[in-house]
C-alpha cells in the first residue's frame, strides 16, 4: 500500500523522467513551493520552466521572483527566477532557447563539462560567479553577485538538479558534491606537410590574439613557419619563438604588408610559448612525437 | 643651440564677447531654474531587492557629430541603454565641406533624434536585423550612462555593428573595458591580454557574435567604461560613457545621474548628482579615421603622438552648448532627451535643510568629474570650495573631518586621464543674492533684461589703444542693485581650453547657478 503522497510522487518522478529523457539516477525529491508560481508563467514561455531542487540552505523558494516579460541575450523569450536569503544573497536563474547558441558568448568564460552537456564558467573571485548550462535546447544562466554564500561550485550543483517544475516537488538526480570540471581544450591544428616533407605553417597576428592560437608540429620534420600581421596590432608585429626553446627567435614585421619565414626542424618534444615582445599576445606550440 | 620663443606682442585687435543670446538664455535659466527647483518633489522610491539584475544593450558603430562651432567630425561610439527603457538617440549629422587640413567637415545637416519606443533592441546574433539598423551609424557623443547598485548584476549585451555612416572607414573590432572595476585580465576588455575584441558586423569569424559582459560592482563611485582596441585611436574617436555605481538604498539609484535625486556616498549626504566626463577633440584624428585628413604639414598620416586638440568637452559638449544654448542646429531639448543624465549645467537651491546639524543648509550636490581624455585638466569653480570626498572608486575619509570649511575641500581640482573624483559642492555657501552697483553695466538689467557689455549708453573702461573694455564700466555708483540667482563659471583654467578653435568663451566651460 503506498501513501497518497508517495503515489504522486511515483506519478510526477515518472513524468520527469520523460520529459528529461533520462533513466537509472537516484532520485530524491524536494517540495517546491515555488513551482506553482512558476506553472503560472509556463504559457507564456516557448520552453519548460525548469527549476533546481538543489538550493543552498537559507534561500526562501517560497518568495521567488518570476520576470517573465525580458528577452535573452539573442533577443529570445526569457524567464528570470531569483531566489533569496533573508540576509540578501540572491541566486538568479535565467532560462532560454538561444536562436544561434554558437554565437551568443558569455565574456570571458570557460568551457566546463556539466552532467548536460556543455556549460561555460565565469568566475570573477568574490565579484561574481556565474554557469551557462545548456540543457538540451535550453541554456540556463545561474548567477550570484555572493559568491561567499554561493560558490562556482553550487552554481553548477543548481544547474545539474534542474528539472521540470510540478505543482508539487522538483527533482534531483543527484546529489554528489560538485567539482568544475573544465573542458578539454580542442586539440592543436596541426600543420600540414607538403609534398616536399615541410610542415607549413602561416601564423598571423590580428588585434585579437595570435591565429591559429595552438598549433602542433612533429618533431624531426623540417617546418616553415610564415608570420604576418592583420590589422593595428602595437607590439604584436614582434614575434618571439621557441624554434629554439632555450634560445627563442625574434621575428620582426616591418610594416603592415611584411612577412617574415623562419625554417627550423623541431626536436624537443613538449608544449612551448610564443608571444609578442611584450607578452600581450600569447600562444602555444606543441612538438609531437 | 638657439630656443625659440613665442611672445604675444600685444592684445589681439578683435575682442570677443559674449553673445546677447547667451546672455539672455541665461537669464532665462535663472527663472526656469528656480521653478523647476520649486516642484522639485522626492516621491516615494521601491527599493530594489539586492542581487538585481540590470541589463544593457549596447552596440558598437559610427557617425557623424557636430562640433560647437558649426562643423562637424566623424566619430566611432556606442548607442543603445537600458533594456526596457524607451530609447532616443542623436542621430548622425549629416556632413559637408570637408577640410583636409583640419580633418574636420565645415557644414552639417542636422537629422535629430530617433526613438525606439521599446527601448534600445536585444542584440540578434548573426545579420543586422531591422530594428539594429536603425541604429546602425548613429554612434552617440559620449556613449550611454551605465548605472547600477553595489552588489547588482549587471549584464551588458553587446554586439558590434560595424561602420555604417562612412562604410569606408576601418571595420575594426571593439571591447568594453570596465576601467576601475578590478576584474580580472580575462574579464578586462583588453583585446591583447583578455577575451579577444568583438568583430564588426561583416565577413569576419565571430561577426555578428552577441557578448555578454558581466560584472557585479562591490564598490559605490563614479566609473568609466571604454573600447580598448587601439585605445589611442577609438577612445579620442568618441568610444566612452560614464559608469555609475550607487549605494544600496540611494533615492538616485533609480532614476542614474542628473535626475536631481539625492544619495550617500562615502558617508557624506548628498541631494543631487552630475556626471561631468571631461574629453578634448583633435579633429585631425577623426579626419583620418574618416578618410578626409591630407596629412600634417610633412604629408605623414596623422600620428597620435601629435594629439594636439582643439575642442574640449563636458559630456561631449562644449560651452555654451553646457548652459544650454547654442548656435546652428544645437538643440537643448533634444540633445538631453537624447543624453539623459549628461547635463553638464549645475543648479542647486541655498534653502534647502537637511535635519542634521552637521549638515548646513543648501543643497549638497555631487560632481562626479571624469577625465576621459588624453590631457591632464585644472577644473576650477568660482564662488566656492568643494569638497573632495573620494577619488578612483574609494572614500577619502582620511582627508575630511566630518565638517564643511575644513578638509580636503578645493575650487581647482587637476584631473589626470583615467581619474575620477566625486566633488561634494554646498550650494549652501553662497547665498542667493549678489548686489550689483546700480550704475555700473552688468549682465543683469533692472528691468530683468541683460544687455551685451557692447551697451554703449553706459561708460565703459576704455583700454590703452582705444578700444572698449570687453570687462564692462567704470565702477561709478554703488546704490546697490540685488539680483537673485547667482551664476558662477566653472571651467578648465588652462583658459585657452575655454575656447573653441580659439574662440572665448567656449571649450570646457559650465555655470554653477544658485537657486532660492
Amino acid at each position: 500500500m503506498v501513501s497518497s503522497a508517495g503515489r504522486s510522487l511515483i506519478v510526477v518522478v515518472g513524468l520527469g523522467l520523460a520529459v528529461l529523457g533520462l533513466a537509472g539516477c537516484g532520485t530524491q525529491a524536494t517540495t517546491a513551493p515555488e513551482a506553482e508560481q512558476v506553472l503560472a508563467v509556463q504559457s507564456q514561455m516557448p520552453f519548460q520552466i525548469m527549476i533546481p531542487s538543489y538550493l543552498p540552505k537559507g534561500f526562501d523558494r517560497k518568495n521567488i521572483e518570476i520576470i517573465a516579460d525580458q528577452t535573452g541575450p539573442g533577443g529570445e523569450p526569457m524567464v528570470q527566477l531569483a531566489y533569496r536569503t533573508k540576509k540578501g544573497a540572491t541566486v538568479t536563474l535565467q532560462e532560454w532557447v538561444p536562436v544561434n547558441p554558437d554565437q551568443e558568448i558569455l565574456n570571458a568564460s570557460r568551457p566546463i563539462q556539466t552532467k548536460w552537456g556543455r556549460g561555460w564558467n565565469l568566475d570573477q573571485g568574490d565579484q561574481l560567479a556565474a554557469i551557462w548550462a545548456d540543457v538540451g535546447p535550453t541554456r540556463v544562466s545561474i548567477y550570484t553577485a555572493d559568491v561567499a554564500t554561493v560558490s562556482n561550485e553550487r552554481l553548477l550543483a543548481i544547474a545539474e538538479t534542474l528539472g521540470p517544475a510540478s505543482n508539487k516537488v522538483v527533482f534531483s538526480f543527484d546529489a554528489a558534491p560538485k567539482q568544475i570540471q573544465e573542458m578539454a581544450a580542442p586539440p592543436a591544428y596541426e600543420a600540414p606537410t607538403t609534398a616536399a616533407g615541410v610542415q607549413e605553417v602561416t601564423l598571423v597576428v590580428t588585434p585579437g590574439g595570435y591565429s591559429p592560437l595552438r598549433f602542433s608540429v612533429k618533431a624531426g620534420v623540417p617546418v616553415k613557419l610564415t608570420f604576418r600581421q592583420l590589422g593595428e596590432v602595437g607590439c604584436g608585429n614582434e614575434l618571439i619563438f621557441p624554434s629554439d626553446p632555450v634560445n627563442p627567435v625574434s621575428l620582426q614585421l616591418a610594416s603592415a604588408t611584411d612577412e617574415q619565414t623562419i625554417e627550423f626542424t623541431p626536436s624537443q618534444v613538449g608544449i612551448f610559448e610564443f608571444r609578442c615582445s611584450h607578452q600581450m599576445y600569447r600562444g602555444l606550440l606543441t612538438v609531437r612525437e | 643651440m638657439s630656443v625659440k620663443i613665442l611672445t604675444y606682442l600685444g592684445r589681439p585687435l578683435v575682442r570677443r564677447r559674449w553673445p546677447l543670446a547667451i546672455l539672455a538664455i541665461v537669464a532665462v535659466g535663472v527663472v526656469a531654474g528656480g521653478l523647476l527647483f520649486a516642484f522639485a518633489g522626492s516621491p516615494a522610491v521601491a527599493k530594489a531587492p539586492p542581487g538585481t539584475t540590470v541589463v544593457y544593450n549596447l552596440f558598437a558603430t559610427d557617425g557623424y557629430v557636430a562640433l560647437p562651432d558649426g562643423g562637424a567630425i566623424y566619430n566611432y561610439g556606442f548607442v543603445g541603454g537600458r533594456a526596457g527603457v524607451p530609447l532616443t538617440f542623436a542621430k548622425s549629422v549629416t556632413p559637408s565641406d570637408p577640410d583636409g587640413k583640419t580633418g574636420a567637415y565645415g557644414d552639417l545637416t542636422y537629422n535629430g533624434n530617433g526613438t525606439l519606443a521599446a527601448g534600445a533592441p536585444t542584440p540578434t546574433p548573426g545579420p543586422i536585423t531591422g530594428t539594429e539598423a536603425e541604429l546602425a551609424g548613429h554612434a552617440q557623443w559620449p556613449a550611454p550612462i551605465i548605472y547600477a547598485t553595489v552588489d547588482d548584476v549587471v549584464q551588458i549585451r553587446f554586439k558590434n555593428l560595424g561602420v555604417n555612416a562612412n562604410p569606408d572607414a576601418p571595420n575594426d573590432p571593439h571591447s568594453i573595458h570596465l576601467h576601475g572595476l578590478d576584474v580580472n585580465a580575462a574579464n578586462d576588455g583588453v583585446p591583447e591580454t583578455s577575451i579577444g575584441a568583438v568583430p564588426a558586423n561583416a565577413v569576419t569569424p565571430g561577426a555578428g557574435n552577441v557578448i555578454v559582459y558581466m560584472f557585479s560592482p562591490k564598490n559605490a563611485g563614479t566609473y568609466m567604461y571604454h573600447c580598448h582596441q587601439e585605445a589611442d585611436i577609438h577612445v579620442q574617436m568618441g568610444m566612452y560613457g560614464a559608469l555609475v555605481i550607487y549605494n544600496k538604498g540611494d533615492a538616485a539609484a533609480a532614476f542614474g545621474p542628473g535626475a536631481n535625486k539625492g544619495g550617500k556616498l562615502f558617508g557624506w549626504d548628498y541631494d543631487k548628482d552630475y556626471v561631468l566626463l571631461l574629453t578634448e577633440v583633435d579633429t585631425r584624428q577623426h579626419g583620418a579615421e574618416d578618410g578626409i585628413f591630407e596629412g600634417d604639414y610633412q604629408g605623414d598620416a596623422y600620428n597620435p603622438v601629435n594629439y594636439h586638440p582643439q575642442y574640449w568637452q563636458i559630456n561631449g559638449l562644449s560651452f555654451p552648448n553646457t548652459i544650454h544654448v547654442g548656435s546652428g542646429s544645437f538643440n537643448w531639448t533634444d540633445w538631453i532627451a537624447a543624453h539623459p543624465g549628461y547635463d553638464p549645467f549645475i543648479t542647486g537651491s541655498v534653502s534647502k535643510t537637511h535635519g542634521n546639524s552637521a549638515n548646513p543648509k543648501g543643497d549638497k550636490v555631487l560632481l562626479r568629474m571624469i577625465n576621459m581624455g588624453f590631457e591632464t585638466q585644472p577644473i576650477h569653480m568660482h564662488g566656492f570650495h568643494a569638497k573632495v570626498i573620494g577619488s578612483d572608486q574609494r572614500g577619502w575619509n582620511w582627508a575630511n573631518t566630518p565638517k564643511w570649511g575644513e578638509g580636503y575641500e578645493k575650487q581647482t581640482l587637476t584631473i589626470g586621464s583615467g581619474e575620477t573624483y566625486e566633488w561634494l559642492l554646498n550650494i549652501g555657501q553662497q547665498s542667493v543674492t549678489s548686489t550689483y552697483p546700480a550704475e555700473t553695466q552688468t549682465r543683469y538689467d533692472p528691468s530683468g533684461l541683460p544687455v551685451a557689455n557692447t551697451d554703449t549708453s553706459k561708460t565703459v573702461i576704455t583700454a590703452p589703444d582705444g578700444d572698449p573694455y570687453i570687462g564692462g564700466p567704470t565702477v561709478s555708483g554703488a546704490n546697490g542693485l540685488p539680483m537673485p540667482g547667482q551664476l558662477f563659471p566653472m571651467h578648465n583654467h588652462d583658459d585657452y581650453k575655454a575656447t573653441n578653435n580659439g574662440v572665448y568663451p567656449g571649450g570646457m566651460f559650465t555655470m554653477i547657478e544658485v537657486l532660492p
